[in-house]
């Protein structure tokens, strides 16, 4: 079916698919909306945030017991960890809480056997709880530049920032991704939902495809870094009075930037918080009807004083 | 090795790689209100309702590797020069307002007779700072003055005429968040002196009234706390001479 989700992008072309033939027999939802958007990018660097997600390959209800997610009929070791030249035990997939208090939060696969997925970071609190969860395959670089266009080997590069602040480098080469020491392969690099990369390239087309969200999307923020982040939205651009950030942020000392999409990263606008909205550079409380906007594909600088999570809900469900 | 040879051809060819960077720009903003903190007088209880707030940083040249951080003996020496001389003997040392290197978001103004602090909010939000010129952690200050204004014209002040100034940088804590330090390259960064949790070390002018609401006292002219201790020692003296 084609919904009306459509109707509101001119980029963005939208269908739903039903993907339940791919999936096991114990899957209870079977309609992701796929599809892909065409991004310019300008010759210069460009925050990049893809707008989509892979496909489901699980999802059911799940009891929590530690670090293990209860699952059946998986085939065992499909969604373990892998092993790469520059990563020993990278993460391929991940497990999403899709409904409930924990909604949208995330956690990276470890191992999986035939009844069970083992993951990492499990809050104690949700040891014995029972939830909706989903499976996805992780959106990596390679993912973000297949279909691309005159991108460069060598030249072409995204930055990505790590909890620690420290920021890793990827280049473009051969159709994929290579590290820092321009040798090691790194196009399974993974971006996680919400997140983004600095994107630096003197001018190409990026194309990306996938699944819309149709659930809530946990964005972790680190104090340590400036998290480059941005909503999930695949039909164009977002108001900043949509983000859901004022709570987020320490009141009038956290804060964000919005980027240009022009390749000079010049900060076009500054918000802060007062803890139940969200304040302009002039701490003054966004106007109801504000049309401040982050630009398509595009996302924000968040600077914040404690590790915390952002809770962002779907460009589907706003 | 096949990438490796390949990346050495380009290199060769082309002399270097592209670096994969943002044009590394930072914002910085510093606000007063009954929320947050605020300078009053230094009398320690009356707000502030002239001068301007300017907040920036040292350096010798503007360039990263040239930032200043004065001493205590520095401090003194300013604080003993006087309100009047200090925004001239501030600069002398290196001091830059980030608004003369970025561009002043709109909303508000940094000027106590807006309203006066803490009625309304005043401060500024910075944006566009250049990266390079004050790298991550450098040492932020808020200079406060009870007379003059900054004009984002020319960048210039005219903080002569002040009568009481203070100054506030917090630094130490073990939270990195309480310190004044400038943001990294894309980051924000807003100094408030409530959720600094300043401490009487990081008032390196004037006096800390609250810690808890982050009210910070200027200080008068020498002169003037020198008439004050004389006025107090007549005082003494006219109660000594009673007693007799």
């Amino acid at each position: 079916m084609t919904i009306h989700y459509s109707k509101v992008s001119l980029a963005a072309i939208l269908f739903a698919v039903s993907m339940s033939a791919n999936l096991p027999a114990q899957t209870t939802v079977s309609t992701p909306i796929v599809g892909f958007r065409k991004t310019t990018l300008p010759s210069g660097s460009v925050c990049v945030v893809p707008g989509f997600v892979k496909s489901p390959v699980y999802q059911a209800s799940s009891v929590i017991s530690g670090q293990n997610f209860a699952a059946s009929g998986l085939t065992s070791g499909a969604y373990d960890q892998s092993s790469f030249g520059d990563r020993p035990n990278y993460p391929t997939h991940y497990v999403e809480i899709v409904s409930g208090t924990y909604e949208g939060y995330t956690f990276d696969i470890q191992s999986n056997s035939a009844s069970q997925v083992t993951v990492s970071g499990v809050p104690a609190q949700l040891n014995g709880q029972t939830v909706s969860i989903a499976i996805r395959p992780h959106y990596k670089l390679d993912d973000l530049s297949a279909g691309s266009n005159g991108l460069l080997d060598y030249s072409d590069a995204v930055n990505i920032t790590n909890p620690d602040g420290t920021t890793t480098t990827r280049y473009y080469a051969s159709g994929s991704w290579i590290a820092e020491d321009f040798s090691s392969p790194a196009g399974h690099t993974v971006i996680y939902p919400g997140s983004g990369v600095v994107f630096s390239s003197g001018g190409a087309t990026i194309t990306t495809t996938g699944t819309v969200k149709t659930t809530k999307t946990a964005v972790p923020l680190y104090a340590a870094a400036v998290n480059y982040v941005g909503r999930m939205n695949p039909s164009g651009s977002s108001l900043v009075s949509g983000l859901n950030m004022a709570g987020v942020l320490v009141p009038y000392t956290d804060g964000f930037n919005v980027p240009s999409f022009d390749g000079q990263m010049t900060t076009t606008s500054t918000y802060f918080s007062d803890g139940a909205e969200t304040l302009d550079a002039g701490y003054s409380p966004l106007a109801p009807g504000a049309t401040d906007a982050i630009p398509a594909d595009s996302g924000i600088q968040v600077s914040v004083s404690s590790d915390t999570v952002w809770i962002m809900k779907s460009a589907l469900n706003p | 090795m096949k990438n490796t040879l390949k990346f050495i051809g380009c290199a060769a060819v082309f002399g270097l790689v592209q670096p994969a960077t943002t044009q590394a720009v930072v914002t910085i903003a510093h606000v007063e209100n009954s929320a947050i903190g605020y300078f009053v007088d230094s009398g320690g209880v009356n707000l502030v309702a002239s001068g301007e707030v300017s907040f920036g940083y040292f350096s010798t040249d503007g360039t990263a590797g040239n930032i200043y951080q004065p001493d205590s003996n520095a401090w003194s020496s300013l604080l003993s020069g006087g309100a009047g001389n200090a925004w001239g003997s501030l600069l002398s040392l290196g001091w830059r307002d980030v608004r003369t290197l970025g561009t002043l978001g709109t909303g508000f103004d940094p000027s106590f007779s807006t309203g006066g602090s803490p009625t309304t909010n005043i401060g500024a939000t910075v944006q566009n700072i250049p990266f390079a010129s004050v790298p991550s952690n450098t040492r932020l200050y808020v200079i406060g003055f009870n007379a003059g204004s900054w004009d984002n014209t020319t960048k210039t002040a005219t903080f002569g005429s002040a009568t009481e100034w203070g100054v506030v940088s917090a630094w130490g804590h073990s939270t990195a968040s309480q310190n004044f330090a400038s943001p990294a390259d894309g980051g924000t960064k807003s100094m408030n002196f409530k959720n600094a949790v300043l401490t009487s070390s990081d008032v390196l002018v004037g006096s800390l009234v609250n810690s808890s609401t982050g009210v910070v006292a200027m200080v008068p002219e020498p002169s003037t706390g020198a008439l004050m201790m004389i006025g107090a020692a007549g005082l003494v003296a006219m109660r000594r001479l009673r007693k007799v």
